[in-house]
């Protein structure tokens, strides 16, 4: 009787828990390097070759989500003139990477396109998500207790019923359209961009398609305490499983591209599923708050597999536009003001913003320079064409004439743009939350705007394609 | 985040892969990340070697570093 008893109680306790389990991501049916979320399986009908244009969105809750939706109302209003047809600065977006909030803004255009302007305030930017949260979690509670579904899975079956409409990157793909979506996470054990496309995937033999993009959004926005990681499966590789080909290069080149050999060991790390059976993911700024690794990834390599750099050798792109929108704000903490030793949480908070604060600022000067340096050789590559035209008429350059009309334009929309201290201010203060007053979102929306269209280098961008702003 | 330069030599005009992306084409100089690199030609496969693999460094705009891949 005793053994019925705890039987009953087992089987209680165990119905809610043991079915509680998160979404478990599934293996290939086969490896295909052409297959799956891919850049190259895109189309891109009405988006010109030549103009490459990339948005890359931080983290910073709704304050993030909400200046890059602004972004992307002014890009919508933005006239360009591309090959004699007028068209929408925004139809030209081919990439777009995101972090944590911006991740919001950044699936949801990938999954409806223009109803992002129709129902992306109510469903997501105005709605208080917090509290929805929090109802879910009492609700579901029990579900919690489970060692095999955490909060951040929780999260994502909420944005998944209530946000995204259940959309898969399968569904992605059906839609066949740019802007390829990068949404980045943070790899827990290697602290380093984890990116949800199938080149990724591929790593751990797994078929991204399946995927709700809300797991994608929740891993990137699982900000460390609030959420806990979100766990994927890496799967022994099949037969069929084709290594990538700069990864073996990539790690006998440590000491001549150290950047490269640690790209390729952290891609090497997937790859024996024995040694890592699970890979456990948190917010994407841990790893880079802005989304601009993966764009310098594109920029100055040839393994990316939307490598920019390949597109220029190609001579297919002529104009590189990347806009970074980070909604950063400033620390303002009372530590330093009072002589009280600051808490061990305190301590954890300045610990994980600090780091992605130092990550910003690096990516994003890095990508400014790489823009200066290129812009440079192709300078001093015409100075010697006109001194060698000058000494020795009729002599030209080995390797051709060079790439030398590209121009490339790197825009940031930040806070510290704003010029009047008062107003900039108001933004600085703005928390990083999954909710903010209506007024707060309208103003995110606005400010982003203005900045974007007061920008100099924005201003040339649209004067050089011919276009207008509204 | 340096660039690197190259430029593959053949008598013909061929696309020219690198780590099995296609990245260039023959006699027109152009970019790669610095590291080792599987360089080989478009079809059709005439040429020889099948493929170079040269450590690409230290290279500029005005010495791009040649590979050569001759007629079978």
């Amino acid at each position: 009787m005793r053994n019925c008893k705890a039987i009953g109680l087992a089987l209680l306790l165990c119905g809610p828990l043991g079915c509680a389990h998160y979404s478990v991501n599934v293996p290939l049916q086969a490896f295909d390097e052409d297959e799956g979320y891919r850049f190259k399986n895109l189309s891109s009908p009405g988006n010109s070759e030549e103009l490459f244009v990339v948005l890359t969105f931080s983290g910073g809750g709704t304050r993030a989500a909400a200046l890059a939706y602004g972004v992307m109302e002014q890009l919508r209003d933005t006239r360009v003139t591309i090959g004699g047809q007028e068209k929408r600065l925004l139809d030209e977006v081919d990439v777009i990477s995101s972090v944590s909030g911006g991740s919001f803004t950044a699936a949801y255009y990938a999954a409806f396109g223009d109803e992002l302007f129709e129902t992306f305030e109510h469903r997501f930017l105005k709605k208080n998500i917090e509290r929805e949260l929090l109802g879910v979690a009492v609700w579901s509670g029990i579900r919690l207790l489970s060692p095999t579904f955490s909060r951040t899975d929780l999260a994502a079956e909420y944005y998944g019923e209530d946000i995204f409409d259940r959309t898969t990157y399968g569904d992605l793909l059906r839609r066949g359209q740019r802007p390829f979506l990068i949404v980045n996470a943070t790899d827990m054990t290697l602290g380093a961009t984890f990116e949800f496309t199938q080149e990724q995937f591929d790593l751990l033999y797994s078929d991204l398609g399946a995927m709700p993009i809300s797991r994608a959004v929740a891993a990137s926005a699982a900000f460390p305490l609030l959420f806990s990681p979100l766990t994927l499966q890496n799967y022994t590789k099949g037969f069929d499983f084709k290594e990538p080909a700069w990864i073996p290069l990539g790690l006998s080149d440590r000491s001549i591209a150290s950047r490269r050999y640690q790209r390729a060991q952290y891609a090497n790390s997937y790859l024996d599923a024995n040694q890592r059976p699970y890979v456990h993911l948190l917010d994407g700024g841990i790893a880079d708050n802005l989304g601009t690794r993966t764009v310098v990834h594109s920029l100055a390599t040839t393994d990316s597999s939307w490598s920019i750099l390949r597109g220029l050798n190609l001579e297919k792109i002529k104009t590189v536009v990347v806009i970074i929108v980070n909604a950063k704000t400033e620390s303002a903490t009372p530590w330093d003001k009072r002589e009280a030793t600051p808490t061990e949480i305190d301590a954890l908070k300045a610990t994980v913003s600090g780091l992605q604060d130092n990550y910003t600022f690096d990516s994003a000067v890095m990508i400014q320079e790489h823009f200066d340096q290129l812009t440079r050789d192709a300078q001093v590559q015409a100075q010697c064409r006109e001194l060698i035209q000058e000494s020795c008429p009729g002599v030209t350059l080995p390797g051709g004439e060079g790439s030398g009309d590209v121009r490339y334009y790197s825009i940031s929309v930040d806070f510290d743009s704003i010029e009047d201290a008062g107003k900039r201010g108001i933004f600085q203060k703005m928390k990083t939350r999954l909710y903010l007053p209506p007024d707060q979102v309208d103003a995110l929306k606005e400010i982003a705007g203005e900045i974007l269209s007061r920008s100099q280098k924005y201003q040339e961008l649209v004067a050089s394609l011919g276009g207008s702003m509204n | 985040m340096a660039v690197e330069y190259v430029i593959v030599r053949f008598p013909q005009r061929r696309a020219v892969f690198v780590d099995d992306y296609e990245s260039g084409v023959t006699d027109k100089k152009f970019r790669v990340g610095p590291g080792t690199h599987t360089i080989n030609l478009g079809e059709p496969r005439d040429y020889t070697p099948k493929w170079r693999r040269p450590t690409v460094v230290h290279t500029t705009p005005l010495r791009p570093m040649e590979i050569v891949f001759e007629e079978l």
